[in-house]
């Protein structure tokens, strides 16, 4: 085999294995006989093996998605050059696969890609290839224990020794991260991967969320941005333990412990929200007005307003808001409407909190890591949100079997 | 701005884009090609030239001048086109997967290009900073949604399986399995330049190749409005197979050529190109907040 088909066969199966298209036929074709063709069967074997992998895979992700429908698009027509006669041809049924359903837990899946994408773009900003990256790590370490502020310092050196390769570094597997979630052959690895990393970036990069130090507030992100991304991960993975779910978020670790770890941690912003650092009179007008600098004028003026509200109110402001969270923490546990008035809540204050108190996630003064917890917080209630009961459906005659099968070299599924 | 050699291997990728979108130009025949399909490569093909000059200086090819009016034009007629298919399909259509969804893609990608380009005030240190980061901040959001869905998608997108055609003739449908060598290819008739003559039947399996007539000339490829990519190309493995009764080696050139072809003119091809582009312009916005 000449060197250029070579080089041409390992380019093909880079772009099979990054999954741009399927494999090639001559991969599957068993009559092929590989050793006319190419010098050494040793050449192709493992490529073979990859390659034949990748559409295994894809094969259990379709399986588990359920029977595909055929579908028929309509062909445009050829007007053929040269003076003949213009000959018009059609192309009958263009077998594709059909996009499955985007279910609740897909589409929160989504919304949590979209917000690791952001992480991971953010990560790229100018300011974190500078040394105020690694003194913003270094100065979460204060207060805490010493058990945990020493990793922390630790951390921060090996950023400020190696800033230009660790930040991108840091910053690719957030966008990786991302890209895997979206991506649906690659939606459990990521996920997977994005709880270890969340962990690591909590204690790492945001010395657990200043739980420790005395530093959390529900309006500065606590317990944590990157926390609420693990426990995200964590309900939403694609398994289903329970059928029918309650709610998206109850279909990995069933309803009860679903309900539970949201009261725990709305509970716990509660308790951070009546702190004394946060009740004192100017605790909650303090943090708004940190916010202002470096936002656009809009932004600057409503976080005035809601500075100007809170002057001196902060033992009033904060008690309003501990309460609405507690309601919210119970609220699940509530009968369906009740429970809906509760995620209503708890978006609400989601929102109020993002606009407010975070300023979008200070994403528009630049130099933000992340968008903040206000998101990721409205993510997790509509999480909760009760789903739909699915109604029963009678069966007449015995019932029916969907019966995947492999139907030749489309693979394509059909129902029988 | 982050180091010079990481904004050189966000434009070295997005120039391959650019090398892609180039290619797909060539390789559909003009004639044969979809016009939308056409126009949107073309301004895909001008909207990563005019990022990688933003990312690297050094590519820069057009002053920001003429580039805003470029790209105010290329938005104005994507806008157009938006505005009509809307029209005519519905809103919804822009939501799905066909050349809708690519015209509303090329509107967020060239409006939000322009927007860099108008709004562009000066330099901070040796970045260049944006003015109104409000619509920054909106067109992240926006390119950030259309990449999710897009990869969302990429995995579900699948080319016309290899070995199944089904065409039509007078009306008449005849599917055509050719890797199994069911019945026909008859593709007779005047015009196409490919099917001068008619293909008489392909083997069944275990049969060897007998038989003849599908000229050297490329390949077929159709235009598929339908299609994310615009573009369809009907992978006739019967021809790989007529050319297998001459030498293997003919064989795996024209199967290997006509679905490098089809690979090139895919709908994937399209989606993962436009991914590329998103969320390198997310991060353009991101870098000049």
């Amino acid at each position: 085999m000449g060197r250029h088909k070579n080089i041409a066969r390992w380019v093909y199966c880079a772009i099979c294995l990054l999954g741009l298209r399927d494999a090639p036929a001559w991969t599957f074709d068993a009559r092929y006989d590989y050793r006319t063709h190419f010098s050494a069967v040793r050449d192709i074997l493992p490529w073979s093996v990859l390659l034949c992998l990748f559409p295994a895979a894809r094969q259990r992700e379709s399986a588990a998605r359920g029977p595909e429908v055929r579908r028929e698009f309509p062909m445009t027509d050829i007007a053929v050059a040269e003076g003949r006669a213009a000959w018009r041809q059609k192309l009958g049924t263009e077998t594709l696969a059909v996009p499955p359903k985007l279910d609740a837990r897909r589409a929160l899946q989504l919304g949590l890609a979209a917000l690791w994408l952001l992480d991971g773009v953010l990560q790229y900003q100018g300011f974190m290839y500078t040394k105020g990256f690694s003194d913003s790590l270094a100065q979460t370490a204060p207060g805490n224990p010493g058990w945990i502020a020493a990793p922390i310092t630790w951390d921060a050196n090996l950023v400020q020794h190696n800033l230009a390769l660790v930040n991108t570094v840091f910053a690719t597997i957030q966008l990786l991260l991302g890209i895997g979630i979206a991506f649906r052959p690659t939606v459990k690895a990521a996920l997977a991967v994005s709880i270890a990393w969340s962990a690591g970036v909590w204690w790492f990069g945001e010395g657990l969320g200043g739980v420790l130090n005395g530093g959390a507030s529900p309006l500065n992100g606590a317990p944590g941005a990157v926390l609420l991304y693990a426990l995200l991960a964590l309900l939403l993975w694609p398994a289903d333990r329970t059928a029918p779910a309650p709610f998206a978020a109850a279909r990995a670790v069933g309803a009860a412990a679903a309900r539970a770890l949201w009261a725990v941690l709305w509970l716990s912003l509660a308790y951070f929200a009546m702190t004394p650092e946060n009740r004192a009179p100017q605790g909650v007008n303090g943090m708004i007005a940190d916010m202002e600098s470096g936002e656009p004028g809009w932004v600057a003026g409503l976080l005035r307003e809601a500075a100007a509200l809170t002057a001196r109110h902060g033992l009033a402001a904060s008690s309003v808001l501990a309460v609405a969270l507690i309601v919210i923490a119970l609220g699940v546990y509530l009968p369906a409407p009740a429970a809906k008035a509760a995620l209503l809540l708890a978006l609400v204050v989601a929102a109020l909190i993002w606009v407010f108190a975070e300023a979008f996630g200070a994403i528009m003064a630049g130099g933000a890591t992340d968008p903040n917890s206000g998101p990721l917080l409205i993510l997790l209630a509509l999480a909760y949100w009760p789903s739909r009961p699915v109604p029963a459906v009678p069966m007449a005659g015995g019932p029916l079997t969907a019966a995947p099968f492999a139907a030749g070299p489309g693979r394509d599924r059909t129902v029988r | 701005m982050p180091p010079a050699w990481l904004t050189g291997i966000f434009a070295a990728t997005i120039l391959a884009v650019a090398a892609i979108s180039a290619a797909r130009l060539v390789a559909a025949r003009p004639e044969r090609r979809d016009p939308i399909a056409a126009q949107t490569d073309s301004a895909r093909l001008l909207t990563v030239i005019a990022m990688a000059g933003m990312l690297v200086p050094g590519l820069a090819t057009l002053p920001k001048v003429a580039w805003t009016v470029v790209f105010g034009l290329v938005t104005a007629w994507f806008a157009y086109q938006v505005a009509r298919e809307a029209r005519d399909n519905g809103i919804r259509a822009l939501a799905g997967e066909g050349s809708a969804a690519t015209l509303a893609h090329g509107l967020a990608h060239c409006a939000a290009l322009l927007y860099m380009f108008l709004a562009e005030t000066g330099q901070a240190g040796n970045s260049p900073v944006l003015s109104q980061p409000t619509f920054a901040f909106a067109f992240t959001l926006i390119l950030i949604g259309l990449s999710i869905r897009d990869l969302d998608q990429l995995a579900n997108i699948r080319d016309r399986p290899a070995g199944l055609a089904a065409v039509t003739v007078a009306g008449t449908s005849m599917p055509v399995l050719a890797g199994t060598g069911l019945p026909t290819l008859a593709a007779a008739g005047a015009g196409a330049p490919w099917a001068d003559a008619p293909f008489p039947g392909a083997p069944f399996p275990g049969e060897p190749f007998a038989g003849a007539s599908l000229p050297d000339a490329p390949l077929p490829r159709v235009p598929f409005a339908d299609a994310p990519g615009g573009y369809r190309t009907i992978a006739f493995r019967s021809a790989g197979r007529h050319a297998a009764g001459r030498t293997p080696a003919h064989a795996t050139r024209a199967a290997g050529g006509a679905e490098l072809t089809r690979v090139l003119l895919g709908p994937r091809t399209t989606v993962a190109s436009r991914i590329v582009i998103s969320v390198t312009m997310t991060l353009l916005l991101v870098l000049m907040i």
